[in-house]
Parts: structure tokens; sequence; C-alpha cells
């Protein structure tokens, strides 16, 4: 592949490519920058920013790169993805990795196009496991006035005085209350699907 | 300028995001929306007569479907410990984070903040669990990120205790 079609690929897939070099880093290929990179770090570094001051978890990131570089060399380590924030104020998810090749050293950076996807499956993911702990709770809520009811139905056994007998009247409206609370509190469940017994 | 790096740790949904969106622009929404990587705010304070810079690392929840990175902790000169006081789980997964947190930055200052201070009447922590975890000496806030109670307290309380550490 000739570099000119290299470097048509690496602006398809929106890369910044950038070497590692010991005063810092310097950018591999002529072509021209993506548009997010722009957007993000030339237009900030016109206010004398660093690729970590405006990238921040870079640093974090590349404590851990240089590791990779000099303990593994040839190979390739993934970041998660961190978000950024452009001249437009709008937020884009980043990934960068590290590549050691031939004892070079070069990091790429390029919006995370599976980040959308992965949100989504996520933000799922976790209001169904919150939703699973609400339940969880509510079900703990319901068994303590069903054992006190429990334990005044064995108490009723025994012949009651009519001072005890409305103290129990009273506690068992009360609990009988708090039934109907929790039970009224129940979620209908996701999509509008009911909770009860069919 | 002196600058400072605080990671917010706390389980899912407790409120990290929501403690930095109203510590830095005084905004709360409440459409949860999940955190997946990590994001840097930066607000800047004055303690004294002097003007300090908090960058804000709101990382992740930690939960079955993510682990928070150790290496996110490091060169951390403080951190914000979450909790929901209307989840009881999620003090126990504070507790764990607080461990990893000491293990990748160290011992530096941390605060927890007890989030969601506005549904007291839900809350499963009870006083008697934060006064033994007072007693371990942690530094606790309650805070509500909807109303902002106790929020600038709990970042200021943090920001006094990373400097004079």
């Amino acid at each position: 592949m000739s570099n000119a079609a290299l470097a048509d690929v690496c602006s398809a897939l929106e890369f910044v490519v950038l070497e590692r070099l010991d005063g810092g880093f310097v950018r591999m290929g002529d072509y021209p920058l993506p548009p997010w990179f722009v957007r993000v770090f030339i237009q900030a570094q016109n206010e004398g920013v660093t690729l970590t001051s405006v990238f921040p978890v870079l640093d974090s990131f590349l404590s851990d790169a240089d590791q990779f570089w000099t303990s593994v060399g040839d190979g390739r380590l993934s970041s998660e993805s961190f978000m950024a924030t452009d001249s437009r104020g709008e937020e884009l998810a980043i990934v960068a990795t590290a590549v050691g090749t031939r004892g070079r050293r070069f990091l790429l950076m390029q919006p995370d196009a599976s980040f959308p996807e992965r949100q989504r499956v996520l933000q799922v993911a976790r209001e169904q496991a919150l939703e699973h702990e609400r339940l969880v709770k509510q079900i703990q809520e319901l068994r303590k006035p069903i054992a006190s009811l429990a334990a005044l139905a064995a108490d009723l056994a025994a012949p009651p005085s009519a001072e005890a007998q409305r103290a129990r009247i009273e506690r068992i409206a009360s609990h009988v209350s708090t039934l109907q609370r929790i039970v009224g509190e129940l979620p209908q469940g996701p999509r509008g699907a009911s909770l009860k017994p069919r | 300028m002196i600058q400072k790096k605080v990671c917010m740790l706390g389980a899912t949904g407790v409120g990290k995001t929501s403690l930095v969106s109203r510590f830095v622009s005084s905004i709360f929404s409440d459409k949860y929306m999940t955190s997946v990587g990590v994001k840097v705010d930066k607000k800047t304070v004055t303690v004294g007569e002097d003007p300090i810079t908090l960058v804000l690392w709101d990382i992740y929840g930690e939960d079955a479907f993510q682990s928070v990175r150790a290496s996110y902790l490091r060169g951390a000169a403080g951190y914000l410990l979450v909790a929901d006081g209307t989840r009881q789980l999620t003090l126990d997964t504070a507790r764990s984070l607080q461990k990893t947190a000491e293990g990748a930055a160290g011992r530096v200052p941390f605060v927890l903040a007890m989030n969601k201070a506005d549904l007291v009447a839900e809350w499963q922590v009870d006083d008697k669990a934060l006064w033994k975890i007072a007693e371990e000496g942690w530094s606790i806030v309650r805070t509500s990120a909807l109303t902002g109670a106790g929020v600038e307290e709990a970042f200021m309380k943090l920001t006094r205790a990373m400097l004079a550490g």
C-alpha cells in the first residue's frame, strides 16, 4: 500500500497517529488531521495547552503505555473510553491505543465508534440492576409486616381480655395499612407488565 | 496555580456525575444517564486567599459490568467516595473502593459523601452505621445533588484536607 493510500485509510478511520519520542510526541503522516482532533486539540492548543492537559486521562494511560513499551515492546495496549469536549462544547468518546513495533512507540487516538452501543447496553443493564435492587428492598419490607401478622395470628389462639383484643385489632389494622401501602408502591414492571400473579 | 487531582469513586447510580455537575455547573438532571468512560472536569475554588483548581475525574461506577481501573487513581491528591443512603450495598462498595484507592494512590485524604439526603425517609443506612464509620476516622458529609445540600461542603472539606496533607 502506498503512503498516500495509507494516509487515506488513517483519515477515513479518523486516526491521529503520534510517535512517542524522549522529548514528547511527533505527528506521523501528512494527511489532514481529523476534524474531531482539530476541534478538541488544535483549537485549544492556541491557548497554550499540552496533549495531556486537553486529554487528562492520557496522563494515566501513558504511564501504563510506557510500562508496556518497556516490558512488552511489540504489540498494542488500548485505553478505556474517555470523554473530551470540543470547541463547540460537544462531548465525544475517545479511545487511545499504544502500539509498539520495531523498537518504535506509537500512540493512536480515534473516536470510540463502539461507545454509543456500549452506552446503550450498559444503560439498560444498569437500569435493570437498579430495578432488581428496588424489588429486593420491597420484598424485604413486605416480609416484616407478614411476620408480625403471623405472630399475631398465633397470639389470637389464646382467649384475650377486652383490652388486649382492642390492642390486637389496632396492631392488625396498622399492619394491613402498611401492607396496602407497600403493595400500592410496587412497580408495574418494565413496559407496563403487571407484577400481580396471573 | 495549585492543581489537585480528585477522583470520584462509588457504585453505579449513587450520583457521582450528578455531584460533579452540581458542584461545577450548579445543574441537576433527574434523568439517569449511566457513565461508561471517564470524564474530567475542572473547578477553581478558593481556600483562604489561595485559588486551587480541582481536576475532577468522574469515573464510571463500580458494578458487575465494569471495574474501576486502579491506574486512574495514580497521582490523585484525594478522592470523594460516594454512596447512596437508600442503598446499603453501595456503602459496602464504597468500603471496597476505599481499599483499592489506598492501594493505588496511597494514604491521601478522602471524604465519604452519603448522597440522596433528600430521600432520607427511604434510607437503609442508619446513623448508627455512619457513627461506626466515623469512628474509624472517615470524614462523612450528607449530600444531595438534587437540592445541592452538602455538596460544596463535601468538596471543600476534601480540598482543605488535601492542602493540609
